[in-house]
């Protein structure tokens, strides 16, 4: 199963200074993992589109991401 | 196997007829980074995804992208279901109202149909999340360019949520790719 621990691999430290934990490796692509946290009720979350505010990106014409 | 829900998964409300805005919509149908593209290639994606979350997400989002499949279909079709053939002359549809009058069909913007080679199942679980990761940005972009286009504020208001919801799937994915890293990482040491 999977290694539910994020930690870089310890093949793999990361330099002296540099960040450590999981976004230690060169050559893959990150997402930090969401920590669930507040969330707005389902009738907002369904305005919205999200029941998490951290995710909520809403979009006005004109801006670029 | 799915459940069917007789309702949408947003409510959809067009202000008025507007063939030309269903013209620009249906790509969201039919079209490279449309729902009926999404849900083909992540429902097919999961049957080699190495770790059953990756199957599991795979499934989910697969399946809403179906739930906006509905409702683009739906958009499109309360934005031409009223127009005369006038309108439809004057937005550039009578091309497509010769092939399918004012059925849904799965075209791109400009009516090219909708082909296979637009999604790839690579097998490779890494190579396949970043294409997710990828589709979802470009439906992204895809609703932003539409609710530029858009002069329905009911219309806009639901493209809003379509790309709220590309949002949230790009981090479901990101971390479903972390998964999968993990996985792989462990079966190096073992």
């Amino acid at each position: 199963m999977a290694n539910t621990t994020r930690k870089t691999p310890s093949n793999s430290e990361p330099p002296e200074g540099k960040t450590a934990g999981y976004f230690g490796q060169l050559a893959r692509a990150y997402v930090p993992p969401q920590t669930y946290s507040r969330v707005w009720s389902p009738a907002e979350g369904l305005m919205k589109g999200t029941v998490f505010p951290e995710l909520y990106r809403p979009y006005e014409p004109g801006m670029r991401p | 196997m799915w459940i069917y829900e007789k309702k949408l998964e947003y409510p959809i409300r067009v202000s008025y007829t507007n063939p030309r805005l269903a013209k620009e919509i249906i790509t969201q149908y039919g079209g490279p980074d449309g729902e009926l593209a999404a849900s083909l290639r992540y429902l097919t994606q999961r049957y080699t995804m190495p770790i059953s979350q990756a199957k599991a997400v795979l499934t989910d989002i697969g399946t809403e992208e179906l739930a906006h499949m509905e409702i683009v279909a739906s958009l499109v079709y309360n934005l031409i279901k009223g127009a005369t053939i006038d309108e439809i002359k004057a937005a550039g549809l009578d091309d497509y109202y010769a092939d399918h009058d004012k059925a849904l069909y799965f075209v791109n913007a400009a009516g090219a149909p909708w082909v296979a080679s637009y999604i790839q199942s690579k097998g490779d679980p890494i190579a396949d999340l970043h294409e997710d990761l990828a589709a979802e940005e470009k439906a992204r972009a895809t609703y932003e360019f539409l609710i530029r286009l858009s002069d329905d504020p009911d219309v806009t208001d639901t493209l809003r949520f379509l790309r709220e919801r590309e949002v949230v799937h790009f981090q479901r994915f990101g971390e479903t790719l972390n998964l999968v890293h993990e996985w792989m990482d462990s079966k190096k040491v073992f």
